[in-house]
């Protein structure tokens, strides 16, 4: 399980019919693995201080993400790039 | 009477706080994502199986989306005096109505109608600060619930937790998040991922 930060993993999520996909999310922001959890890739612009993670089981390239404080974030790209849910 | 520099380093703080609060207010009209909702620090977040309601499990209890986390509802849960601490969520992997929450207090809550009614879920449980949960994708009977403090370890229940029974001490450091992964060991399990205080674990189940 290399190529994360060493911090604590507070969020993860797998993608439904793809396992080796998966998402971590951590205080220094999103991470995803296309290997199951050999290496990752940390989302660009995802947000930091994230707390949890998911993927919508109907549509896998939709990706939630939660803060610790509770603003929400939508990648709809699998995870390559973020917005703010407002 | 106070010091002039007093005064104006007040005067200033004053300035700064009303700014905030004016911040705040105008955020909060226009929707922004951290004034819609005071979870109080978010724990888990899962969709159910048709990938229409999102979950959000948080210190303030547990809610529940129909629009991607635009909007949220609390959701009841049957624990006296205050909402339970919500570590963890497992939805039914095919069935919308079957949901599991990890509460840090109260065990493992299960509701079979989409969240109007639940019941307790802890028999073989040795403790109820229940901080991750998983279900099998394959046999969703099967879960498994990492425990904290009185009892600590791994259970697993195999008839959707009717009963527990502790398998092991569990991923070592504080689990944080625990996952099924549709991932074949070659020893006729699958594997359990767990997020934690010292990284990302994983395990074969079949133990």
């Amino acid at each position: 399980m290399g190529g994360l930060p060493t911090s604590t993993v507070n969020g993860f999520a797998v993608h439904p019919s793809n396992p080796s996909v998966m998402y971590v999310a951590m205080r220094d922001g999103i991470f995803r693995s296309a290997d199951a959890g050999l290496t990752w890739t940390p989302a660009t612009n995802g947000p930091k201080n994230a707390a949890a993670v998911a993927v919508n089981p109907r549509r896998p390239t939709d990706v939630y993400a939660a803060t610790m404080d509770g603003r929400m974030f939508l990648s709809r790209d699998g995870g390559a790039t973020w917005d703010a849910r407002r | 009477m106070m010091p002039r520099a007093l005064a104006s380093v007040l005067s200033s703080l004053l300035t700064i706080t009303l700014s905030a609060a004016t911040l705040t207010v105008a955020a909060a009209a226009e929707g922004s994502p951290a004034a819609a909702q005071v979870f109080d620090h978010v724990h888990a977040l899962a969709f159910d199986a048709d990938g229409r309601a999102l979950w959000l499990g948080a210190h303030a209890g547990l809610f529940r989306s129909e629009d991607g986390g635009l909007t949220w509802t609390t959701v009841a849960l049957p624990v006296t005096g205050h909402a339970p601490d919500v570590m963890a969520i497992a939805a039914h992997p095919g069935d919308v109505r079957t949901l599991y929450v990890g509460t840090h207090e109260a065990g493992v809550l299960k509701t079979a109608d989409g969240g109007a009614t639940w019941s307790a879920a802890n028999a073989g449980l040795k403790g109820l600060d229940v901080h991750g949960l998983a279900i099998d994708p394959n046999a969703p009977d099967k879960l498994h619930a990492a425990v904290r403090e009185m009892g600590a370890g791994l259970y697993r229940t195999t008839d959707g937790g009717r009963k527990w029974l502790r398998v092991d001490d569990g991923p070592a450091g504080e689990t944080k998040v625990l996952a099924s992964v549709n991932i074949p060991t070659g020893m006729g399990g699958i594997f359990l991922y767990a997020g934690t205080g010292e990284g990302l674990q994983r395990n074969p189940d079949c133990f």
